[in-house]
């Protein structure tokens, strides 16, 4: 950060002397020196309420601890965070917060991320005091995808100011006082905006349940992966978390230049697809089933074969995918090229500056980097009247949106004129039948690669299969394969090897490799990204 | 000088504990009294080992057997599906899938509730780690079975137990 | 000579190696279930006790059951002298037995030279071991040859000594004019056993019989417990149990031989050996002899369930460095004892 101009405070941490910008709040900035402040209201995505009083520190300037979440740094400001009456504080505040919270750890879905949890066991007393019975409070849905278990809400009031400055929407309210109060929406209006999902994300406790992910999974059994949403060109950046190779749920990840810590309920509850009975998961030719290894080299057979070869491209492949398809279409000569677009979807926006884009594809641009501006544009009508004129006679298509109809009617009609044509797809559906070779195709989060967002961020995506458990043979390797066979290509690469060819290939990626992309990616334009600040929490 | 003699009894008791020959074995009264001790047992026949399928041994209270789950006072299984013990498992052998109970006291049951018996090393800490009292381990100790796959009990299987 | 006597001279004698042929062959399956009972005991077991009543059928499942084990022959093995192993370690113990007397007169072969034969045959059954352990074709096997080869061969050389030192006393080496030399008293009121005439010879021939039979606490011919199991490796079915009733056979042979030279034989202590014996009599050393061969049979597997098994170097130690020396420095002193009529030295039967 350029810190030269910025005005700097001088202040006590813990005894030490410490500099931070003026203006910062006491947690922010010490956090900034590598101490932690419990939190539970406190979000770096939300304005501050500071009511959950956690963060209390002992402070020179007051005969009372302060709230570090809305406490602001002064000169000569002297704070302890483990001072006695600091401690003290906290394990008070931290004993009050348990009073009403029930012991549902063993059938709650938090439990494991709870925040509550976390500092339970860092800073509360081990058993309490209190010999009253517990309050009772309200449990039901509130919306389609969230229900709130009230007896868990200890009224942080993260949800209500999400909806009120995030999505904008404000469903949410705090009914009730003292300690009845709770987390409500108003009568007849549920919450069902686009970004709800994330209420359950940032909630502390267990309070705000996805009725998606419920019972569903313990979350220190899953593994997460670090992703990127496919569901529209914004390209959210995601974690993925899957139980033994399959996906349970999705959670936004944080960064400031694409999506700050949220991501939509489109994207969010966007896979189920991946597990429907309609999914492709095995080659087959017109007339028979075929092994996964057969489908390769019946493939392969085609292309070699082939004279005249056209391929039919779509958005949602990675530019590693696109850059092997590249490599087979200009080592066949005659060979055209041509993109289709699923339609066009409804774009949003929201207050915070979160948008959801139209474009319900990942990969546009990357496409238009390799194959040309023109691909989904003058080269696909092109491509659909040559197929509508029956000129094509090998057809290799992909399609990898979630649609069962693929690419559309039009499309579909089109793809029926070629006399052989090989189909990559995710869904199975009607429009297949009579293809001389249909192959399972890798959806988004099943893919290893790269895409470009909307606003040509260049960011991975990885695949949340289990590695040496995939069900099928992903495009990366199945196409490389067949180059193999083609004999234009020696071996078979991983995804950070195929794109370092893209990079010596195409001079638009030509600043990029992986290892330099790192968690958040890069602007394609742009070859170091500043570091992204790490202060925040989910 | 001390300090050599020192020194070479230690080689030398480094070097019977291996290859070279014992400087001072004598086996003549140990042999003797080995003779006698088992003798002794010759005379007073009091075995150990029982008659297996006709007698049986009592287990030690706390011996570790085959689990089984237990029921509430309404006959319903007492597990809320929380997978600690899934958890704390080191042999990974319980399978836990969930479901939502149709009952008002509680929010959770499993569907599914498998372990593997011949995976399990009946370490006892599924049933330390359960919240809700609802696994222990019985003494039963002599369930055989034809197949492995026999040895994979499900949640009536354990229920019954 | 009659004529009859002339024609059925073979006749008798021949009854005679039947009769004791089949008795030892019967007390070795009585052996092991006997064995296998009292190990149990030593061990505070129960034992074999559901087969047949008591268990006693036990040696039998055994013996079905090895008779129908696959009888494997090595691939590369010396067929002829594979198969002729378990019989060069069987055939040489029960040749042996023939010059034992079981009672007053009675063995099957009564040469003049007992002793010398008793020696040389059972000195043949090495080469049962040794072939076996080379005709197997498995390095382990011929490992397991030489070690018992080289044991035996050590202590069979203490053992002669030691029995040399009581032919002296003795001046014969008829075995049943041994007997008769021990059946009185001495003035100290003992019996004249040789084993209290000749304590250091007959502690010397006791543990040498422990090694030449290849029983515990020397039984690292076989080593069975921790190590492949020696000679008889890749010997299976009857042929194993050849090795294994050889094996029993020797210790049974043995131990009539030590009930013979040192504990006096068919001879009932005390009471004099009648000139012209009854049937009578003749049952009663016979039952006096099977008394005394079955505790020293006892002794055996008391020792075999009690000691854990020497190390080779200890074995070869106490074989050269203990027992030659002692039962040499025994024979001096029976010579000396012998020479000069000391009897205060060695305590001599006349």
């Amino acid at each position: 950060m350029a810190r030269g101009d910025t005005p700097m405070t001088r202040w006590l941490l813990n005894g030490q002397e410490v500099e931070n910008p003026t203006g910062m709040t006491i947690m922010e900035a010490a956090r900034e020196h590598g101490v932690d402040i419990p939190d539970f209201c406190y979000h770096p995505g939300l304005s501050i309420a500071g009511n959950c009083r956690i963060c209390m520190v002992e402070s020179n300037r007051s005969p009372k601890p302060i709230i570090a979440c809305s406490e602001r740094i002064a000169d000569g400001l002297e704070i302890k965070t483990d001072s006695d009456v600091a401690v003290e504080a906290r394990n008070s505040v931290m004993e009050f917060q348990l009073i009403n919270h029930p012991l549902d750890c063993p059938v709650c879905d938090k439990s494991g991320e709870c925040i509550l949890q976390d500092h339970s066991y860092t800073h509360g007393p081990d058993r309490s005091r209190f010999v009253e019975d517990k309050n009772i409070r309200h449990t039901k849905e509130l919306g389609p995808t969230i229900s709130i278990w009230g007896n868990r809400c200890i009224v942080c009031t993260r949800c209500v100011r999400f909806c009120d400055e995030i999505s904008g929407t404000g469903e949410l309210c705090v009914v009730e006082r003292g300690d009845r109060a709770v987390v409500d929406v108003f009568p007849g209006i549920p919450i069902d905006n686009a970004m709800a999902g994330n209420t359950v994300d940032i909630c502390p406790v267990g309070a705000l349940i996805s009725e998606d992910f419920k019972f569903e999974a313990r979350v220190w059994n899953m593994d997460r992966r670090d992703s990127v949403c496919g569901g529209c060109a914004r390209g959210c950046n995601i974690e993925v978390e899957t139980l033994d190779g399959y996906v349970k749920r999705l959670l936004p990840r944080e960064n400031l230049e694409v999506n700050d810590w949220w991501m939509c309920d489109h994207g969010r509850y966007g896979w189920r697809h991946l597990y429907s009975e309609n999914r492709l998961t095995t080659a087959r030719t017109a007339n028979q089933e075929l092994e996964d290894d057969s489908a390769t080299s019946t493939l392969a057979d085609f292309v070699s074969r082939a004279k005249k070869v056209a391929f039919l491209i779509d958005p949602f492949l990675t530019c590693e995918e696109l850059s092997l398809i590249h490599g087979l279409s200009s080592s066949i000569p005659d060979s055209i090229v041509g993109g289709w677009l699923p339609p066009k979807g409804t774009a949003e926006q929201f207050p915070s500056g979160f948008t959801i884009s139209s474009a319900k594809h990942p990969n546009r641009r990357g496409a238009e980097k390799i194959f040309g501006s023109k691909v989904f544009g003058k080269d696909g009508k092109d491509l659909l009247k040559a197929l509508d004129s029956r000129k094509v006679s090998t057809l290799i298509a992909f399609c990898g949106g979630p649609a069962e109809e693929g690419p559309g009617s039009s499309w579909s009609e089109a793809i029926r004129k070629a006399r052989k044509r090989i189909v990559f797809s995710v869904m199975d559906g009607d429009w297949l039948k009579g293809a001389s070779l249909v192959v399972p195709a890798t959806a988004p989060l099943e893919k290893e690669g790269t895409w470009i967002n909307e606003d040509g961020r260049l960011q991975r995506a990885r695949s949340c299969w289990k590695p040496g458990d995939e069900p099928f043979c992903p495009e990366l390797v199945r196409l490389q394969q067949v180059q193999m066979a083609c004999e234009i290509r020696t071996r078979c690469l991983s995804a950070a090897g195929v794109f370092r060819e893209l990079a010596e290939n195409i001079k638009a990626f030509s600043q990029h490799s992986h290892s330099d992309l790192g968690d958040g990616g890069l602007p394609l334009s742009r070859r170091r990204a500043r570091v992204d600040s790490k202060g925040g929490t989910r | 000088m001390a300090n050599h003699d020192d020194a070479s009894e230690k080689q030398d008791e480094t070097r019977t504990g291996t290859t070279e020959p014992r400087k001072k074995a004598s086996f003549a009264l140990p042999v003797i009294k080995g003779l006698a001790n088992t003798l002794a047992h010759v005379l007073r026949r009091e075995p150990n080992t029982i008659h297996y399928p006709e007698e049986k041994r009592t287990p030690y209270p706390g011996y570790r057997g085959e689990h089984r789950l237990k029921r509430d006072e309404l006959g319903r299984e007492k597990c809320t599906a929380c997978f600690l013990c899934a958890t704390a498992c080191p042999a990974f052998c319980i399978e836990i899938v969930a479901e939502e109970a149709p009952w008002d006291d509680r929010e959770k049951r499993p569907r599914i509730f498998n372990i593997d018996m011949m995976r399990c090393i009946y370490c006892g800490m599924c049933e330390e780690a359960c919240p809700c009292d609802a696994i222990e381990l019985t003494p039963i100790y002599n369930i055989p079975s034809r197949t492995r796959g026999e040895k994979i009990y499900d949640k009536e299987k354990l229920l019954s137990l | 000579m009659t004529t009859a006597d002339t024609i059925f001279w073979p006749v008798i004698p021949a009854l005679k190696a039947v009769v004791i042929l089949v008795v030892i062959l019967h007390i070795v399956p009585g052996l092991v279930y006997f064995e296998r009972r009292i190990s149990a005991w030593i061990q505070d077991r129960i034992g074999p006790n559901r087969v047949g009543p008591v268990g006693l059928l036990q040696p039998l499942a055994d013996v079905i059951k090895l008779a129908f084990k696959e009888d494997l022959t090595p691939q590369g093995a010396d067929k002829w002298i594979y198969r002729m192993a378990p019989f060069l370690v069987y055939a040489p113990a029960v040749i042996a037995f023939s010059v034992i007397p079981v009672g007053i007169d009675l063995q099957v072969a009564s040469f003049g030279v007992g002793v010398i034969f008793l020696l040389t045959i059972s000195s043949f059954s090495v080469y049962g071991l040794a072939f076996g352990g080379w005709a197997s074709n498995n390095k382990y096997s011929l490992l397991g040859g030489l070690r018992a080869s080289a044991q035996m061969i050590s202590y069979e050389v203490a053992m002669g000594l030691s029995i040399i030192a009581i032919l002296m006393t003795a001046q014969t080496v008829d075995l049943n004019e041994i007997v008769r030399q021990q059946w009185g008293a001495t003035t100290l009121g003992l019996v004249q056993w040789n084993l209290f005439q000749q304590p250091i010879a007959a502690v010397v021939f006791l543990v040498a019989a422990f090694a030449e039979t290849n029983r515990l606490p020397f039984d690292l011919p076989e080593c069975e417990a921790e190590l492949v199991g020696g000679f008889h490796t890749e010997y299976s079915g009857l042929k194993f149990a050849t090795f294994f009733m050889g094996e029993y056979i020797a210790m049974i042979t043995m131990s009539g031989l030590m009930v013979t030279m040192f504990l006096g034989g068919w001879s009932v202590p005390w009471i004099e050996i009648p000139t012209s014996p009854t049937f009578g009599d003749v049952a009663l050393s016979v039952f006096i002899f099977t008394v005394k061969l079955t505790v020293l049979l006892f002794f055996y597997i008391w020792v075999r369930w009690t000691l854990p098994r020497f190390r080779y170097d200890q074995l070869m130690n106490i074989g050269w460095k203990v027992f030659i020396p002692f039962s040499l420095l025994n024979l001096g002193l029976t010579a000396t004892s012998g020479v000069m009529g000391w009897n205060w030295l060695i305590p001599l039967p006349w």
